[in-house]
């Protein structure tokens, strides 16, 4: 089976692993999470989120924990994920990476910033 | 409404996600349209989950297919397949694939069969074989020894015409002694079973008339008649006449009759080789082929039999009239050994043609004065008189000579030469009829016309033996030519 490609790591999924960061989630938890911390610019569809999470279950970056109930959504039974060791430091990776990015466009003046 | 069409959208994607993520999917998309309400809200989810939809229902399909190493490996009657299926192909599949595959290879089949002209797939299945180990085109065969008729085609002709015909090359083969047989059309059976070879189609037909009519107007002896045979052939071409004809003999034959109708001569020749018309062949620069001398050392320089019958009858079967330069001690010795005959049968039935310059040096020992020997191939010179060989007996002996349906060419001019200056007896069948002084003018692989490029006039003034062959004095079978001339040569 052709591998999903994580590398570079795609946003979507740079998204999840980020907003599973301070608790576990359910699917549409994930969704909700991503959608706060982008301030609305990113809205993960069930394609694009599942399709992530099953890249990102495989790649052991982040593993099911089970299933619960989401009182305030309801009865039904939802898949919690969790982020794994190996995820958190990948998603730090990336932060760095990204960091990295901004100093650099910092410096050659693209971005403004405290050092502008 | 819109979480039915959202959900039964979910079914696009690949049925392993589906079973892993389906009814999350479905319960995300219910949950959204639960919290998202209103107008706009809608607009944007609607916007959001059919942009999500086309993106990510490829990429499913392009990662999503399980591994080949997934498939069930638990045995199974019938054959095994490696399948992205999760679970094993029923018998129906299985039944319905092979109806598909016979019914495709069928339909395949059929179209390459039964095609228009214009289907690729046809003009690939009626391509010909190359007919590369006919007669003709035997590797081990001699080659070219430019026999008669090339002398006519040195005085006036450039290098890039072919200088004997395919009949006339086989012919020469024949001198050098191997046995094909005469006609290169029957002799190739698989060529004969397939009847049209090459693309029929009209506009090839057209192509090889304007050839032909291209190459006598330019090449034929009489320029005038040229010019209104060439302009009738393409009036008729492009009236359409030719494009019912098949295009192998049958067009091949027509052509030559009309040509021969129009202009009564007997040289034209349009000729169709189902196989691949040899190419012109280079001539030799300088002395003879290493082969040629080879093949007649092999075969005695195709004399065949030399003795003595009863009644002191000389008795020679030549089976070609080799080239003197090579052959000419042998022919020497034979025709002295004869000597004292008190006459001379020359066996020319399975006589192939060869050299003018060999028919000329036999011919030198029946003649005690300078006597013409006209060769439909080259003007008159001081060559085509006879000289007398010095303590020669046989000048004025009677002559009888074997003819067959066979004797061809070369070994024509000798029967038909001596007919007509009535110095021997002709015995046996009407000769082949081809007198080869045409020169031959390959059209393509299929295609060629012969045609004369030098008027020869003939010193008998009358036809010579081209189309028609020689006519023996005394009509018998060939087998019983021999005991007939016998007979004869004792009576005398």
């Amino acid at each position: 089976m052709p591998k999903r490609k994580l590398d570079p790591l795609p946003s979507a999924a740079f998204q999840i692993l980020l907003s599973l960061a301070d608790e576990d989630r359910h699917g549409y938890g994930i969704m909700r999470q991503v959608e706060e911390q982008t301030s609305g610019r990113v809205r993960l569809g069930p394609g694009t989120l599942y399709g992530s999470i099953q890249s990102l279950v495989e790649a052991q970056l982040i593993e099911e924990v089970g299933e619960g109930v989401d009182a305030k959504l309801g009865q039904e039974r939802r898949r919690y994920y969790r982020l794994t060791t190996t995820g958190r430091k990948l998603a730090r990776t990336e932060a760095e990476r990204l960091a990295d990015m901004v100093r650099i466009a910092r410096e050659r003046k693209i971005l403004g910033g405290e050092h502008a | 409404m819109l979480e039915r069409i959202f959900v039964w959208l979910l079914r696009l994607y690949p049925a392993a996600f589906q079973q892993v993520f389906g009814a999350e999917a479905a319960r995300l998309v219910r949950d959204r349209l639960r919290d998202e309400r209103g107008f706009a809200a809608r607009l944007r989810l609607c916007w959001d989950l059919l942009t999500d939809f086309a993106i990510s229902v490829p990429r499913e399909f392009r990662y999503a297919q399980p591994s080949l190493a997934g498939a069930p490996t638990q045995p199974m009657r019938g054959p095994v397949f490696a399948v992205l299926e999760g679970k094993p192909p029923t018998p129906t599949s299985l039944a319905l694939a092979g109806l598909f595959a016979i019914a495709f290879f069928t339909g395949v089949g059929y179209l390459m069969g039964h095609g228009g002209g214009h289907l690729m797939l046809r003009s690939l299945s009626m391509r010909p074989e190359r007919q590369l180990s006919g007669p003709g085109f035997a590797p081990e065969r001699a080659p070219q020894q430019p026999g008669m008729g090339v002398e006519a085609a040195n005085s006036s002709l450039g290098s890039d015409r072919t200088i004997a015909s395919p009949a006339q090359q086989q012919a020469d083969a024949y001198a050098a002694g191997e046995p094909w047989k005469r006609d290169a059309k029957t002799a190739t059976p698989a060529a004969n079973g397939q009847p049209a070879l090459v693309e029929m189609d009209t506009a090839y037909t057209r192509w090889v008339v304007a050839e032909i009519a291209g190459n006598l107007k330019y090449h034929y002896f009489d320029r005038a008649s040229a010019g209104q045979l060439a302009e009738s052939m393409q009036s008729r071409v492009t009236a359409g006449a030719y494009d019912s004809v098949p295009v192998d003999q049958t067009l091949a034959k027509l052509l030559t009759r009309q040509l021969r109708a129009s202009t009564g001569d007997m040289h034209l020749e349009v000729v169709y080789d189902a196989g691949i018309l040899p190419h012109p062949v280079a001539e030799p620069t300088a002395g003879v082929p290493e082969p040629y001398r080879r093949a007649m050392a092999a075969s005695h320089c195709t004399i065949e039999q030399v003795e003595t019958l009863p009644h002191n009858v000389g008795y020679i079967k030549l089976n070609s009239f080799p080239d003197p330069e090579v052959c000419g001690a042998s022919l020497t010795s034979a025709m002295s050994s004869l000597n004292h005959s008190s006459a001379v049968i020359f066996d020319l039935r399975d006589n192939l043609g060869g050299f003018p310059v060999g028919v000329m040096f036999v011919s030198n020992y029946l003649f005690n004065r300078p006597e013409m020997i006209f060769n439909p191939r080259e003007a008159v010179s001081s060559q085509s008189w006879t000289k007398p060989v010095a303590g020669n007996l046989l000048a004025d002996k009677p002559v009888y000579v074997l003819t067959s349906h066979k004797t061809i060419s070369g070994a024509e001019q000798f029967a038909y030469n001596l007919k007509m200056l009535k110095r021997a007896t002709i015995i046996g069948e009407t000769t082949a009829g081809a007198t080869h002084s045409a020169v031959f003018h390959r059209i393509d692989d299929h295609f060629g016309v012969a045609i004369p490029e030098v008027k020869v006039a003939n010193p008998y003034g009358k036809p010579d033996w081209e189309g028609v062959g020689v006519e023996p004095d005394i009509q018998v079978p060939a087998a019983d030519a021999l005991t007939v001339a016998e007979k004869l040569a004792a009576q005398r």
